[in-house]
Parts: structure tokens; sequence; C-alpha cells
């Protein structure tokens, strides 16, 4: 470990290595305009408990928060942006919000909150535009919005459910005793074609109006109607239709099921972020970490920009490469199909007992004690530096990156499938060596931090593709590859162990290699990061 | 639902055949099968279309009356609303959810209470006021819109044509 350290500490001495990563937090934490919430009129349900909040206040924290810590930095160079504030929200604690910020302004309308929703709904949660309009055509909003009936002699009508003796219904044309709807304007149809109609628009998130007339139909209406609380269903529906309206402050989490949603309520320093090539990383409370611009998983070092050059030229090539997807490998030795079940490229032929690499499908004994070269494309031909490659050579140096990228891809799911059996191990720990739940939660932060690594490692490929070869920084961050990569195996291999007992005795060894995975990822991320920066690394056509 | 749908479709029947407007016929294609209907329109006085009958066919979905039926012309007719295939596009025949701008006014739009008196009414209206902003024959837009007589001229031609002579 200790040349480790040494490496890290010549790193930073390094000018090469120095990246203005504390001007760079200065900017962020102190943007431009720090007032960011007043000019941007969209909807932000938080300002609920806004009314007593002194703006000033906020001016002088972001002054002062201007000396950056040691672990701000480390946490920019993660790629996490430290002072993006944002929230993460279920839809229910949207409604929430949303029925207190109604409660809030109601005494503004003086008219029942129910209705304050529904102006609120046709405003879009724009409340200085709703503002506008009611200050200056009261009555006429309220017509057109539908809360009031237009005609003034309306008044024979009573809203909510009545009981008819032979009721003849001119939806269903069915004449019997029923029980009957109608609003103030009094278009009364049964109660059967009233359910059917709200049923079929719940989905959709608009508000509901009487079948012939814009008069609005309210949410207690809608409950009373369908004798049970179907409204939540519609603000459901309706708080959907206001995510998607507003995908620049809101974002659902895009894992598979995740339900959460994060507001972002400043999103004028994102462009800051792109300019600088960090990516807004967010995470929801299900633990789901992913790119609140793109929308993508985790994909530090690359920015968006890298990372949707190389998504885009995956799916162009990926008929070309399909046998790079090819989940097999022949033993190099004894030819025998060998299938990759487990994360760590240190593969032992159960035929012969070969040792090899899985990547580069050579012998491994060289790959455990030096550096791992694996991750290197080897310019064979030097001399043609300056030149533009050839397409064919393009096409094998990407061959050749986004095989590694894939591999990673695939190690990283079987690394996931691991992650969800280590509670098993932890418990096995527990019940074998006597050892308490906090004391064996190592190995679940090991795996995080492999998870991590590995993710960081697979997106590092894209850069380097999109990175000049012959730049003296591109080799450094080869460079830095190399050591993630060996390190990430290292960590991977370790938590291959089975037996608790094994594990336990080595557990310092989980420690010191968590804690080089974590300290080159770094490293690698700040490199990238600067290959990005000054122009070396940016996406093409190749 | 589709009982509902057979009602009131049974219902409309009746009311058209008892008093319908003047310039409309209506009917279900065969006596078995009320969810398809044939539909005679006359061509609108003082308008290109004069003197014209348009054969239209109207399909009813099965949970009819939430969801409007669908109008096509046979054979399609020219007309800027009308598309190429002779479908029809106006706003009585979509829901409100269809249009997320608000483009169409609610009370122009489908609901339960309309009917296919009001649809057909409608489609005549339509015949001697094309609305070019949402076209659905493009063609026919720049030409009502660039050369109305070379359009009427068109339109007399298909009508004669479509009357035999």
């Amino acid at each position: 470990m200790a040349s480790d350290e040494e490496y890290s500490e010549a790193e930073s001495d390094d000018s090469l290595y120095n990246y203005e990563s504390r001007n760079t937090s200065v900017d962020l934490i102190c943007p431009k305009n720090p007032n960011l919430t007043s000019d941007d009129s969209e909807f932000d349900i938080d300002e609920v408990d806004s009314s007593d909040y002194d703006e000033e206040d906020d001016i002088d924290n972001s002054l002062l928060a201007t000396p950056v810590s040691p672990s701000t930095k480390k946490a920019l160079s993660e790629g996490s942006v430290p002072n993006l504030k944002y929230e993460c929200l279920t839809t229910k604690e949207i409604y929430e919000k949303m029925l207190k910020r109604i409660n809030h302004l109601q005494p503004v309308f003086s008219i029942p909150p129910d209705d304050v929703l529904v102006l609120m709904q046709h405003y879009d949660w724009n409340e200085e535009r709703l503002l506008e309009a009611w200050t200056e055509k009261m009555d006429e909003l309220l017509q057109q919005i539908g809360l009031k009936s237009a005609e003034v002699n309306g008044s024979s009508d009573v809203r909510g459910i009545k009981h008819r003796n032979d009721f003849m219904c001119i939806i269903c044309c069915e004449e019997k005793n029923t029980d009957t709807f109608s609003l103030e304007c009094g278009h009364e149809y049964c109660l059967d074609c009233y359910r059917h109609y709200i049923q079929d628009k719940l989905h959709e998130g608009n508000i509901i109006t009487c079948m012939d007339c814009s008069l609005v139909l309210k949410n207690v209406d809608i409950d009373q109607i369908m004798g049970h609380a179907s409204s939540t269903k519609l603000m459901n529906s309706s708080i959907k239709s206001f995510v998607q309206k507003h995908h620049r402050n809101y974002k659902w989490c895009p894992y598979a099921d995740c339900k959460h949603i994060i507001h972002l309520k400043d999103t004028s320093s994102l462009a800051e972020y792109g300019r600088l090539h960090y990516s807004p990383f967010v995470k929801c409370s299900e633990g789901h970490r992913f790119c609140f611009s793109c929308g993508f998983e985790i994909h530090a070092p690359a920015d968006c920009n890298i990372t949707s050059a190389w998504v885009k030229k995956a799916k162009k090539e990926s008929e070309n490469l399909n046998w790079v997807l090819s989940h097999t490998k022949e033993c190099p030795k004894c030819s025998v199909s060998i299938e990759k079940n487990g994360g760590c490229n240190h593969m032992v032929c159960s035929n012969c007992k070969y040792q090899f690499c899985w990547i580069c499908e050579g012998d491994w004994a060289p790959h455990g004690k030096s550096f791992y070269e694996c991750t290197i494309y080897k310019n064979d031909d030097t001399k043609s530096k300056g030149a533009q490659e050839d397409p064919g050579k393009q096409l094998k140096k990407y061959t050749f990156y986004y095989r590694l990228f894939n591999e990673h891809e695939v190690s990283a799911k079987l690394d996931w499938k691991l992650g969800q059996t280590v509670g098993h191990k932890v418990k096995a720990l527990q019940d074998r060596m006597g050892v308490s739940w906090i004391e064996g939660l190592f190995l679940i932060e090991s795996i995080k931090t492999l998870n991590e690594g590995r993710t960081a490692l697979k997106w590092s490929f894209a850069v380097a593709f999109y990175s000049d070869a012959s730049h003296n920084l591109t080799k450094i961050f080869l460079d830095n590859q190399m050591l993630l990569a060996k390190a990430v195996e290292d960590l991977s291999e370790l938590l291959q162990i089975k037996e608790p007992e094994t594990i336990m005795k080595r557990k310092p060894e989980f420690y010191n290699k968590s804690g080089y995975v974590e300290n080159r990822r770094t490293a690698l991320m700040e490199c990238g990061r600067d290959l990005l920066c000054k122009g070396i690394c940016k996406p093409h056509d190749g | 639902m589709s009982k509902t749908a057979q009602r009131r479709l049974l219902k409309e029947l009746q009311q058209l055949t008892k008093d319908s407007p003047p310039g409309i016929v209506a009917c279900p294609k065969n006596e078995n099968n009320l969810f398809i209907w044939d539909c005679l329109v006359q061509g609108p006085p003082d308008t290109a279309y004069e003197g014209g009958i348009f054969n239209a066919r109207l399909e009813f979905p099965k949970d009819y009356p939430l969801s409007p039926p669908k109008l096509t012309f046979t054979p399609s007719i020219l007309h800027p609303n009308i598309y190429p295939n002779g479908e029809v596009c106006i706003s009585i025949l979509h829901s409100p959810g269809d249009d997320p701008n608000m483009y169409e006014l609610a009370e122009e739009r489908w609901s339960p209470v309309q009917s296919i008196e009001k649809i057909l009414l409608s489609v005549m209206s339509m015949l001697s006021e094309p609305n070019i902003e949402s076209g659905a024959n493009i063609d026919a837009c720049i030409l009502w819109r660039d050369n109305r007589e070379e359009f009427e001229r068109q339109v007399r031609q298909s009508v004669l044509k479509s009357l035999g002579f």
C-alpha cells in the first residue's frame, strides 16, 4: 500500500495533475446569479415554506461556502455535484405539497380549496400567471374554466346525486328507476353512464368536465360518483403529466420499476456543469444514481456528449460487432467452451486448469504481478502519427475499446448479482463466525466500491476511444485506466471468496483494496475530465 | 358496454328515421351489425359540392358513446379536411384528450352527448367551410388557398363523375 500512497502524492504535485478543481468548485458554489429561483417562473412547490424566508440569508450562505474543504473537492472529482440542490419525491409527496400550496393560497382566492386545485391544474401550477389572470377577470376566469355556470338562472339544479323514477338517460337510452348525477348546469345522466365516462378519463390526467358543457367535475364530485377515492387516481395521472411538462426540473428515476421523482430546483447551474465537463449525477431514495442531464446511468469520467456519441456509435456498429457480444470463449489451451459466470477476469479452465485472462486470452501469470496490460490498445504503426487514421484502423480501435466496454458491462452485471447475494454472505459470517452485522458491513461496502469502480472503468473506455492517442495526457489517462483496471480485478477476485473463515482472515485486504479502488477511480475521473476540458477528448464520427 | 352501445345506436336509428334533418340519410349497413353504418350526405347548396350525393361509412367502437365513431367517405372526396383515403378529420370526432395543445375548444369535441345527427351536420358545414388550419389533405389545402377556381373545378368534375355523367 505504501507505494500506492506515494503514487497519489506524486500525482498531486505533478503539474499535469493540477486540475484546477479549486477554481471550479468556487465557481460552482458561488454561481453568478445566486438568487436563482426568482426569475424562474416555473412552479416551485417548495415555495410553500418560503413565506418568511430571508433571501439575503441565502446569498450570504453561498458566499460563506467558498473555501473548498477536502471533502468537497473529493466529491467534485467523483463527478457528483455537492451543491446541486435536489430532492427525491414520490407522487404522493408531490400531491401533499400541492395541497399544502393550495391551502396557503386559498385565502387569496376565497373560494373552496377544491376550486383552487382546479385553477392551479388549469394553469399548470404557474401561480404568477394564475394570480395575474385572477386579479384581471375573476368572474370571467371562473366561467371560462368551468367553475361557475354561465347561465345566471341555472341555480334551479343542485349539484349531486338524485334518485329518479322512470329516468330516461340520453347516453345509454335506458328508461329506469335510477340514481342520477348532474352539476348546476342540469345536464343529468344516470350514474352508470357517469361512472363509465369518468373511468375513461381518469388516466388522462386532465380536468374532467360535464359531458355536455365545460362545467368542471371537482374531486369531491368524482369521489361521490365513483363511490370511492378515485380522484387520487386522477391526481396521480395529473402529476405524471405535470412531471412530463416540467421535465427540465423534474425527472423520473430511469431505473425499472422505480417510482421516484428527482426535483431539481435550480437548473441554471446545469450549463456550468456541462461547460466544465462534470455531469450532474443525482441519487433517488432507492439509491439509484443517474445523470440528471441525459438520464443515463453514472457515466463519469465520460461527459454527456461522449456518452451519447458512444451509445449512438454502439447502436450503429452493433451489427458489425455481434460477435463481440458472445458470452463464451474457448480456453486458449484446450479449446473447451467457457462461459464467464463471475465478475473477475482471472479465469481458470475447469477442464485443463489453465489460468488465463478473459480479456486478452493470454496467460494470467504476467497479469498478476506487473501492471494489467490488457487495457492498452497497442498502436502497431507508430509512424503514422498526426495523419488521420484510416477507417479500418478506426474500426479496429473502436472494436477493441467496445469489447473492453462490453466486458466490463457484463462483469458489472455479474457483480450486481453478486451484490444481491452479499446479504447471505454476511449472514453466513454472523452464523459461522459470530461476527456482528455491523462488522460484516465491509463486504457490502466493498461490493459498492467495486460497482462504482467498474462503472467508471467501463465509461473510461469511451473516453479513451475519443481521445487523441498521441497526446501525453491521453497516455497518462491510459496509465490511470490500467491501474484502476488492476485494482478492480483484484477487488473482484477477493469478493469471489466463499468461505467465511477466509473472508474474515483477509478482512484488512478488503479494506485496503477497496480504498485503493476508490483512490484510483478518483484519479481516473479527474484525469478524464481534464482530457475533456482541454479538448483532447471530443466526440467525432470515427 | 357493448349492450349500451347497441341500445344507444338503436335509439339513434329510431330518431333518425322518424325525423332526419334535410340532406342526411343514415342507417346500419345490415340488420345484424349495428356498429357499421352507411350514410349519404348531400353537398351543401351554394358550394362546389352542390348537387353531389356522397357516400360515407360510420364505424362505431364497442365503447360508443364514450369514444367517437370513425367516418370515412367511400370513395374519398377532394377536401382539405378529408384524408386521401377518405377519413374525415374534424374536431367533433376527436375526444378532448387527443389534443394536448387545447387547439380545439372542448365544446367542439366528442362527448357522449354528441350524436350521429350532430356528426353528419358538422360534416355538412365542414364541406361548405373547410378549416385549412388543421388540414388533412395538404395538396387540397394548398389548392383551396392558392387557386380556388381550380379547386372548385376539380370538385365539380368529381361530383359529376360520381353521379354518372
